[in-house]
């Protein structure tokens, strides 16, 4: 699948271990063709090899911390057999790089091996109101771990830190179950079926001293308590339909893995965790205004019923002219907008965050990115009603000088609008193809075209305004498919 | 009053943002319309691009002169402004056009020169029936017949698409001569591999290959050998060379080498029969004779294989080389002048513009030609005298512009410059009249009763209504697989930066107590969509309309309108891989 997909570089292969994902390498984009080039084994093959060495080289284990952070390149694509020996050559060299890359042997340390129990019934009593103060989705969490190793923690796993500390396991990081079942697609975490309950695992500590237990159980002392489970099962054990507690649909934790393959950082979406909307003042002070300009308001007070719309008479400004063309009433987006009764099938699954130093999972940012996970075959395109539903749950982002969109130019202009006011991206998943498509909020409402026909000086400036902003098309590529032209 | 345009001058830019690469020709030297072709006046300026769509709607605004107050003088200026234009008011719209309501074509036409003039450099309404968007056929004429030195838009496409066929025929070129240098060196070395043994001359698969029809032959033929042969073959025998530059397609003047052009073409006349009509006719033997080219082309020339294909015995058999285009047009093929003339459609043979009335049920649409009484269907071969005759007769602007209903709708209702007659009665129409039958129109069959709220015309005029309204220059877009496109100042300046895909919704509970739900797109189809967009780099906005319940009393046509809501949504792909920094 990684290698058809429209970013052939979002999956290495999976044989590949990556320690860190904020180590991730960006690749450096170069123009919208590469999404048809196909991943060139060869480099990465070199790069196995622990570089400098030609290419076919087997990687051996040493090469290991080399790996960790590599991607596979992008290289050329090769259309038809042309019958030079060259040619079979290079086939011959990226087939066993391939190979080479795909027979890779994989090792594990043992400090990043971690061992979860499942537990689907622990949290099962709890109600929402403990969620408040953190939303932190606890009923979901069905795996705990025996102790958080390795980087993939630093942002999976919460510790519950509202639980009464008489409930054991309290002190213990507890996994969704799309977090658990990545870990072990990913070799990193060994699930386990608890034998007995939970205090045979950790037991309270009045009891007994945690320490002589721990040390007691020992290496054997696993398959006493608990039998280990296959990826298989963990698989049927965690996914589930839409609603059903302590599991995830199969569209969604795809969308998660490849997320998280691709080096994002994702969190279960909760509305707890959205910031409050902007405060009344700021919007009492823009209704006031709003008051002071309201004679200068869009519409006019009456039209003509039937027409024309513009009178006949002197205009000193083209501004006059379309003021009286104003007929359909224009959006005007609103920070706190009138809450709609949120519609099922579209809501915002995952909050997802670039990687980034200072990341901690316990103190979230504001994400980057709200995603929303839908099936591609059993839904379409959102209505009038589910795309405001979904909108408006998603905090109020205006176009700012921040985003590149302050200046007076018509180039500013295409940017304010494209920024929209609010904005949220759905993954469309057709059977594990998944397709990223933003929507955003826009208001050509808020951008009146006309007001430059008056600001211009008319008839000077002869190339003033008959550029093209984004400047030319592509960079003078012929486009061997014979790419369309624009009108 | 706003008729600045009276004799149509060239326009100095193409429209829609031409690549720079296409340099109109340097002789500048444009003789006026009347002018005889020999008397060469001065070539008038080009009026700038900015001048002659000065104005975004057809009607004029006068601005008061600013008052400076350092510069006393501007004081009076804005006085005497003032006072002329109150005594002498202008009153806009100062001109109001008149279109004919066409029902067979179920859009309006406008006739006059002048209204059509206005109406597209003022805010890009409609198109010429006759050509792409830009109602410019008697400027194409004219600069075919070469009465006027004029550069019209096709004509630029025309030359932009040809070069950028040669580019792309240059690069597979360029590509096929390095595969053939590669292989000419393989096939240097001693063939030791038992795919290689396989490979030589006598071998099993040439026995196969002789097996097989005889035009398959030259394809079957392994490289090996014949770069092998080629090789051998560079002392070219004069047949053969001959041979192969009478094969070559003569836009190729790049590969058509040899030097010896004289005697190749009487050779060629000797050696090929009748059937190669196109090597035969006059236009192929008055192609200038290309000059002697670079050596490597030329041997390169010798290396080519041909294939043989045969159509038909009677109709055209041609021979062309590997490494020609994949389909070189008849257009290609011939030079500067005849390109034209198989491009526009309206060919000089009297055979197209005789079908064209029952395209277009306007009729009057025929080139000069059919003028001539009793011309009879001239045959291809006989374009040379029949551009000959054409220069003697005057052009005819036999355009018209054609609006859609929506933009017709806008004109009259919405601006107030445009007065529409129907064309069976020829009396005016009403607003009200001229609602009604563009909604009842925007059915199939039309229908004069049961006009719902969300008739397909209401639902695209607001959001035609409501983007023209914000000042954008809104024009169709089914070429996009969108409802419309929005350009900013109009499609002579810049491309369309949005393409609008129009969803009527119900959204209203009357609607869902009735069950009437908006038709669904599924995900494919708005991918499919999104993804032409973003070839043509133009961004999609889903445009909502939420549509009104129907209203039972009488309700004038403003305030219908008022009714519904519009909402924007735009949508991007997101590329996993480029968001992450």
């Amino acid at each position: 699948m990684a290698y058809d997909d429209e970013d052939p570089t979002a999956a290495p292969p999976p044989a590949i271990a990556r320690d860190d994902p904020s180590k991730v390498e960006v690749e450096d984009v170069e123009d919208a063709e590469a999404d048809e080039a196909i991943p060139d084994f060869r480099k990465f093959a070199s790069s196995l090899s622990g570089g400098g060495a030609s290419s076919g080289v087997a990687p051996n284990k040493k090469a290991a911390p080399h790996v960790s952070g590599k991607t596979v390149r992008r290289g050329e694509k090769d259309f038809e057999s042309h019958g030079t020996r060259l040619q079979e050559n290079a086939l011959e060299t990226s087939r066993t790089a391939m190979h080479d890359v795909l027979s890779y042997t994989r090792t594990r340390t043992p400090d990043n091996f971690m061992t979860g129990w499942y537990f689907p019934e622990h949290w099962a009593q709890e109600t929402s109101e403990g969620e408040k103060p953190e939303g932190l989705w606890r009923r979901d969490r069905v795996v705990v771990l025996e102790a958080e190793k390795g980087q993939m923690t630093k942002s999976m796993g919460r510790v519950l830190r509202g639980a009464p500390k008489n409930v054991p396991g309290w002190d213990k990081a507890w996994m969704l179950p799309e977090e658990a079942l990545y870990l072990v697609e990913r070799g990193d975490l060994m699930l386990r079926w608890p034998r007995g309950p939970i205090e045979d695992i950790f037991p309270p500590p009045e009891e007994v001293d945690g320490v002589k237990r721990e040390v007691a159980r020992g290496e054997d002392g696993d398959y006493e308590l608990g039998l280990p489970l296959s990826l298989q099962a963990a698989y049927s054990l965690f996914i589930g339909n839409e609603g059903d507690r302590g599991k995830v649909t199969l569209e969604k934790f795809q969308v998660y893995s490849q997320l998280r393959r691709a080096g994002y950082l994702v969190s279960r979406a909760s509305p707890l965790l959205d910031p409050p909307p902007p405060s009344d003042a700021q919007t009492l002070r823009q209704r006031l205004f709003s008051l002071i300009s309201s004679p200068k308001s869009d519409t006019p007070k009456s039209h003509p019923p039937m027409g024309p719309l513009v009178k006949p008479g002197l205009y000193r400004s083209y501004g006059s002219v379309y003021h009286q063309l104003s007929l359909i009433p224009r959006h005007k987006p609103t920070p706190t907008p009138d809450t709609l009764a949120p519609d099922g099938s579209f809501t915002v699954a995952y909050h997802v965050f670039k990687s980034r130093p200072g990341f901690t999972k316990t103190n979230l940012p504001l994400p980057d990115f709200r995603i929303a996970v839908v099936n591609a075959r059993t839904t379409d395109v959102p209505d009038l009603a589910e795309m405001e539903a979904l909108l408006d749950s998603t905090p109020w982002d205006p176009p700012n000088a921040r985003s590149g969109a302050g200046g007076p130019g018509i180039g500013h202009m295409y940017q304010r609008l494209k920024h929209g006011w609010r904005n949220v991206i759905v993954a469309v998943n057709d059977n594990g193809m998944v397709s990223y498509l933003e929507f955003m909020e826009s208001a050509f409402g808020e951008e009146k075209l006309f007001e430059r026909f008056d600001a211009k000086p008319r008839g000077g400036g002869k190339k003033s305004g008959g550029r093209n902003p984004r400047g030319g098309r592509g960079g003078g590529r012929g486009g061997r498919g014979g790419r369309g032209g624009r009108k | 009053m706003n008729q600045t345009q009276e004799s149509f001058p060239a326009l100095p830019v193409p429209a829609a943002g031409l690549p720079t690469g296409t340099v109109p020709e340097p002789n500048a030297s444009k003789p006026e319309k009347g002018a005889s072709p020999a008397v060469v006046p001065p070539a008038p300026r080009p009026t700038p691009l900015t001048k002659v769509h000065e104005f975004p709607i057809p009607i004029r605004t006068f601005p008061l002169p600013s008052f400076y107050p350092s510069n006393p003088l501007s004081l009076i200026h804005l006085v005497y402004a003032w006072i002329t234009q109150a005594l002498n008011a202008p009153h806009e719209p100062s001109i109001v056009h008149e279109g004919i309501w066409s029902a067979k074509t179920r859009s309006v036409h406008i006739v006059d020169a002048k209204a059509i003039r206005a109406l597209w450099e003022q805010g890009f309404y409609g198109k010429g029936h006759l050509s792409r968007s830009e109602p410019n056929w008697l400027k194409r004429e004219q600069a075919r017949s070469g009465t006027q030195k004029q550069h019209v838009a096709e004509e630029y496409t025309r030359q932009r698409r040809e070069e950028r066929q040669q580019m792309k025929w240059d690069r597979a070129r360029k590509e096929q001569e390095a595969i053939r240098r590669v292989r000419h060196l393989e096939s240097l070395v001693a063939p030791v591999g038992p795919m290689e043994l396989l490979r030589l001359p006598n071998s099993p698969s040439d026995l196969a290959a002789l097996l097989a029809p005889s035009d398959v032959i030259g394809e079957s033929l392994e490289p090996l050998t014949n770069g092998q042969a080629s090789s051998r073959d560079a002392s070219a025998s004069t047949a053969g060379s001959d041979l192969s530059l009478g094969d070559l397609p003569p836009t190729i003047a790049g590969l058509q080498a040899n030097s010896s052009t004289t005697s190749a073409e009487t050779l060629v006349e000797t050696l090929l029969n009748g059937d190669r009509e196109r090597s035969a006719t006059p236009i192929a033997n008055a192609y200038p004779s290309p000059p002697p080219d670079t050596p490597i082309v030329e041997s390169l020339a010798q290396i080519k294989r041909r294939k043989s294909v045969r159509f038909s015995p009677k109709v055209e058999s041609t021979t062309f080389m590997n490494s020609d285009p994949p389909s070189p047009s008849l257009g290609m093929t011939m030079n500067g002048h005849g390109v034209p003339k198989a491009m526009d459609g309206i060919l000089t043979n009297g055979a197209i513009p005789v079908q064209e009335p029952s395209i277009l049920p306007l009729g009057n649409v025929t080139s000069s030609n059919d003028a001539l009484p009793g011309t009879a269907p001239k045959s291809s071969l006989s374009t040379l005298s029949a551009t000959s005759n054409e220069d003697s007769l005057p052009v005819v602007d036999k355009e018209r512009l054609q609006l859609t209903r929506e933009e017709a709708f806008f004109l009259a209702f919405g601006l107030g410059v445009l007065k529409i007659r129907d064309e069976k009665s020829g009396e005016l129409l009403s607003t009200q009249d001229l609602f009604n039958i563009c909604r009842g129109y925007s059915y199939f069959p039309p229908r004069q009763i049961d006009l719902q709220p969300d008739d397909p015309f209401l639902v695209n005029y607001a959001v035609y209504h409501h983007f023209r309204s914000l000042g954008w220059v809104v024009r169709p877009g089914i070429k996009f697989g969108c409802d419309w496109l929005l350009y900013n100042r109009g499609p002579a300046f810049s491309h369309a930066e949005f393409a609008i895909s129009v969803f009527p919704s119900y959204t209203d509970p009357g609607w869902k107590s009735q069950g009437r739900k908006a038709p669904a797109h599924n995900w494919h189809w708005l991918h499919s969509v999104n993804r032409v967009q973003s070839t043509a780099v133009k961004t999609l906005v889903l445009v909502y309309v939420d549509i009104p319940l129907p209203t039972t009393g009488e309700v004038d046509i403003a305030s219908l309108l008022k009714q519904y809501r519009i909402r924007e949504f735009m949508l991007k792909r997101w590329p996993i891989n480029r968001r992450r920094d």
